[in-house]
């Protein structure tokens, strides 16, 4: 097995030679020709041609692309139902935009991923070669890799070659996306001025505050609410027996698990995180973290347990004696307890 | 006189090209300019985050013009990028000959400006920091963007765009890198290796880099069309009298392409007088070009009247006020007849002259004139359609960019040059491949005692 | 939310009285103490920065000497067909399900968009973070979040009040009464020019008081729809 290669000054020398190889019985496949720039394809004797597919690759993927592009934009629509300017939610003219360029963006990306595949199948991803300098020269080279490489030289003036392999890597970039902050902590925080204490002018009339309006709803469904109870339970939760031995009077049902789900979602989520498993985007802003509230832990306190949790707010977690009614929180309840019953 | 190929054999023209990147070391003055730049680009940075630490007040903006020299300089330069679409995509399908000169000056403005264009929409914001909700992914944050917003598709149409020129711009350097690589050194030998993909130059793969060309340029096409029309739309789906007109698509593309080959000149010309490429691009090119670029002035003159003439006709009151506005009051009229004579009346006269086609140093200044002009164009349209008087608006004062605002403007002229600087010392400007194609495949024949030179198909 | 629960519930809106109106800005004060909207200073003020969410638009009728004044107070007018929703990227301009034309801040990356294409010009922009002068600071309203810088805001049509009426309506156990929820504006009127109420209901305030001839509504013909119904006697004027 030897291997030769020729330099020619002139393109049309090159390809009158290559036609003399083929004359002389050298399989066209032995035979490789090599040029710094594309040598007319009509003057190329015939030689190992491999169909060329790209063109319907883009094609399809192009197709793929506008699919994927309308998945995108009618899925998260529809995943994310917020109506604007009084446009229906999947709006056929305006998504035609994102599939345009889904599409166009996938047929150019294939382009260049078929030139890559199809290019790298006929021979291995190699470094440089000695056979490579002539081609810098800008001369045309032809490369004879077979059993006759010794009569192919004779014909071709013959020129040694030698190979030297070293390996070139494609080095990937990897775009990281920016990690998400949620920017809880540097917002401004507006407290209630009732409770700070500012003296006020005379004849100021207070506006209370959200903690400041838990007179107003101090007794729900018969249970009274203790005013200091808040800042004791915070550390230590202690549920008042009455409340332990209370049966849920919201019965499980799936009309009340979709309420306590819509509760769930707008108030609860944020730290519970969607399937109530502790890991709301905000969740790592607490310590202790929020509860898992698929956890036997949580699932085998009884009814009551969980109302008077919702109730006060155990350790970080706001409480919602003021923000639900009592009936909402029972409903939550029965929403925890589905996230584990199937 | 046709145009022909350069007298050169394909190893002069490598040569040629590739003094810019073997040649001497830079001098001084040249390295002077760059620290200049470089320095232009930090203190650009520095407002930047200045800016969005202290709040947009740093800016000139107010209340009824929310939208400043940053929109106008984004959309700017998302013409000047134009430039790498219009010659590498409509001359390669149309198969000029004469394009090979010219391909990739165009495709490496692209490079540039692009990324320059794109930084405009995150420093205009007023909270930089959260441009990450713009990117449809799945986060945690359970929300996804609002794909009816032209904002977002401005997004999708930038970023495809980027992502196809660079491709393009890529596939077309293998083979010149490949082919390059056995003679570098250092660095560059590395850096030559790893992007050639192992690039051996034989007949299979300029197949396949001349089929992925061609479909490359049948697909950027279509892209580069979108991109401007979208970024028109930002403003022609707006309720602003101004803005909102059905003319803006098309308009805007063709400001785009116009801008683009004005830069183009200005590039080439720059190139032709720093790195002497005086057989490779002759005024044979600069003709050639001209014409093209004399034909999209024409087309803008069309559609800028287009723009104004029905609201002119019927006495449309908003349509007319925008155009009092912009014409006859004090701080724009200035402008506006400015950017009428070069855009308009300049060009079209200098133009139709093949001398003046042919001669470098006045189409040079020309084609900075029109994109001057263009500028003007773009500051015109994003800061009097909200100035204009509406009696809901609340106008106190007019518009003045700030000091803030020009640093980061100038930041990102000076990062264009700095880039296309930096560009030259690396890599072939000219692709050494289809110079030596089309030296191969021109052929002569004598007819009538006359040389006529004409071109074998590639296909 | 489904059409059927947008149907179902109320459609909060306003009826401002034009006629009624004597531009004495009591609702431009009172809507500054209730949302907490900063106060940016004169000299921000004379750039055009300044920030209100409802302010009264002056306009002279006549000729000298028989000049009148006509006052408008501008808010954000809760288009049914709101051109600042679709327009914003990330959904912090959105319809909410009892039809507000609702502004999220934390969504808000400052795009000003919205701003742009609010025929109305009632969107305001925090160009600085807030700050409020000495006494001020005492005033804030605890139910209503401060927003930073870079941030677009606007009316809310005291959302945090209708949240709370509807809230203690629930805990009563009764519906709404109309004429019990109010907006700060509603509420500092004096001449009761302005009215608030749901437009869902044909025996509310402002049901009955939109059918009445003098009803325009500003910019009709940009097919907006807007909330707020003015009421004015003389038609002869340039906006609305």
């Amino acid at each position: 097995m030897g291997r030769i290669c020729a330099e020619f000054a002139e393109p049309d020398e090159a390809l009158a030679a290559h036609r003399a190889l083929l004359d002389e019985g050298i399989p066209s496949q032995d035979i490789e020709i090599r040029s710094p720039c594309p040598l007319p394809e009509e003057a190329i004797p015939p030689h190992r041609s491999h169909p060329m597919r790209m063109r319907n690759w883009v094609r399809f993927f192009w197709i793929c692309g506008a699919i994927g592009g309308f998945a995108l934009a009618a899925g998260s629509q529809l995943d994310f139902k917020i109506f604007t300017g009084g446009h229906p939610l999947v709006s056929l003219p305006i998504d035609v935009i994102i599939v345009y360029e889904c599409a166009m963006l996938t047929g150019l990306i294939t382009t260049l991923t078929f030139f890559f595949i199809e290019t790298r199948r006929y021979r291995k991803m190699c470094p440089p070669r000695e056979e490579d300098l002539p081609v810098a020269e800008g001369h045309v080279a032809l490369v004879v890799e077979s059993e006759e490489a010794e009569r192919a030289a004779g014909i071709l003036r013959q020129r040694g070659a030698r190979s030297v392999a070293t390996l070139a890597f494609l080095v990937l970039f990897l775009l990281a996306f920016p990690g998400c902050t949620v920017r809880m902590r540097t917002q401004p925080v507006i407290k209630s001025t009732a409770r700070e204490g500012v003296a006020q002018p005379r004849g100021t009339v207070t506006m209370p505050g959200l903690d400041e309006r838990k007179h107003l709803y101090g007794t729900v469904l018969g249970y009274a609410i203790p005013e200091q109870v808040r800042e004791l339970d915070k550390k230590d939760v202690i549920v008042p027996t009455a409340v332990m031995r209370m049966k849920n009077p919201v019965p499980y049902s799936a009309r009340s698990v979709q309420r306590g789900r819509e509760i769930f979602g707008e108030l609860c989520v944020l730290c519970h995180g969607v399937k109530g498993k502790g890991d709301g985007p905000v969740a790592d802003e607490f310590q202790p973290i929020p509860a898992d509230l698929t956890d036997p832990v949580t699932q085998q306190k009884v009814d009551g347990e969980l109302f008077w949790r919702i109730t006060i707010g155990p350790s970080s977690m706001p409480s919602f004696y003021d923000r639900l009614t009592a009936e909402d929180r029972f409903h939550l309840v029965n929403f925890i307890r589905s996230l584990t019953r199937k | 006189m046709s145009f022909k190929a350069p007298d050169l054999s394909i190893k002069q023209i490598y040569d040629e090209v590739m003094t810019t990147v073997l040649g001497p070391r830079p001098k001084m003055a040249t390295l002077l300019l760059m620290i200049i730049l470089a320095a232009i680009v930090l203190h650009g940075v520095f407002q930047f985050f200045r800016q969005s630490f202290v709040g947009l007040g740093v800016t000139g903006l107010t209340m009824p013009v929310y939208w400043g020299i940053y929109i106008a300089t984004f959309v700017f330069w998302i013409g000047v990028a134009h430039a790498g679409a219009l010659i590498s995509a409509i001359l390669r399908i149309t198969g000029a000959e004469w394009k090979s000169s010219i391909t990739r000056i165009a495709e490496v403005i692209t490079l540039f400006t692009l990324p320059a264009a794109a930084s405009f929409p995150f420093i205009h914001m007023g909270r930089p920091g959260l441009f990450y909700y713009l990117i449809p992914y799945p986060n945690n944050r359970l929300i996804w963007p609002n794909f009816k917003s032209p904002l977002m598709w401005d997004f999708f149409a930038i970023s495809t765009y980027f992502i196809g020129s660079v491709l393009f711009l890529y596939v077309t350097l293998i083979p010149d890198l490949g082919t390059a690589r056995p003679n570098m050194k250092g660095w560059r030998k590395t850096l030559y290796t790893i992007l050639s993909f192992g690039w051996r130059g034989t007949a299979e793969e300029w197949k396949r880099v001349k089929e992925a060309a061609a479909l490359f340029s049948v697909l950027i096409l279509p892209v580069v069309i979108s991109v401007h029309t979208i970024v028109s739309w930002d403003f022609a789906m707006q309720l602003v009298p101004g803005w909102h007109s059905e003319v803006f698509g098309p308009y805007f593309f063709v400001g785009a392409l116009y801008s683009g080959v004005a830069a183009v000149f200005t590039v080439m010309t720059l190139l032709k007088w720093r790195c002497g490429f005086k057989d490779l691009i002759t005024p044979i090119h600069y003709d050639m070009l001209g014409r093209v670029f004399l034909a999209l002035g024409l087309a803008w003159a069309y559609l800028f009247f287009n723009d104004f003439l029905p609201g002119y006709y019927s006495n449309e009151p908003d349509k007319m006020a925008y155009f009092r506005y912009l014409a006859f009051s004090h701080p724009y009229s200035v402008l506006f007849w400015l950017m009428f004579l070069t855009n308009f009346v300049l060009p079209i006269a200098c133009l139709s002259f093949k001398g003046f086609r042919m001669s470098t140093v006045p189409m040079f200044l020309l084609s900075i004139g029109v994109n001057v002009g263009m500028y003007i164009e773009r500051v015109l349209i994003v800061f009097c359609g909200t100035q204009v008087y509406n009696p809901l608006a609340r106008n106190v004062t007019v518009y003045v960019p700030s000091f803030t605002e020009i640093s980061i403007v100038a930041a990102t002229f000076a990062g264009v040059t700095l880039g296309y600087m930096l560009f030259i010392r690396a890599f072939p400007i000219l692709p050494i491949w289809e110079l030596a194609e089309t030296k191969i495949r021109q052929t002569v024949r004598e007819i009538a005692g006359k040389k006529v030179y004409y071109f074998k198909s590639g296909e | 939310m489904s059409v059927k629960e947008k149907e179902k519930g109320p459609r909060w809106g306003m009826v401002a009285d034009v006629d009624r109106c004597t531009g004495c800005k009591a609702c431009v004060l009172a809507c500054r103490s209730e949302n907490n909207v900063p106060v940016v200073g004169e000299q921000e003020v004379n750039r055009g920065r300044i920030l209100d969410w409802i302010h009264v638009d002056r306009f002279w009728k006549g000729e000298y000497p028989d000049v009148t004044a006509e006052f408008i107070p501008m808010l954000c007018q809760h288009c049914e067909k709101a051109p600042c929703e679709s327009v914003c990227p990330v959904y912090a301009s959105h319809h909410s399900h009892d039809g507000l034309n609702a502004q999220i801040y934390n969504r808000c990356v400052g795009t000003r968009f919205c701003a742009n294409n609010c025929p109305y010009h009632v969107r305001v922009f925090n160009f600085f973070s807030p700050r409020w002068p000495q006494p001020l600071e005492q005033q804030l309203n605890p139910d209503v979040t401060a927003r930073d810088t870079g941030v677009m805001e606007k009316c809310t049509f005291c959302v945090q009040r209708i949240r709370r009426a509807e809230l203690d309506a629930r805990l009563r156990g009764k519906p709404l009464r109309d004429g019990e929820l109010r907006p700060a504006c509603v509420q500092s009127c004096p001449t009761s020019a302005l009215v608030f109420g749901d437009f869902h209901d044909p025996h509310s305030a402002v049901s009955k008081t939109a059918r009445s001839p003098r009803a325009v509504r500003v910019l009709e013909d940009l097919g907006t729809e807007p909330r707020i119904v003015y009421l004015k006697a003389d038609r002869r004027k340039e906006i609305i």
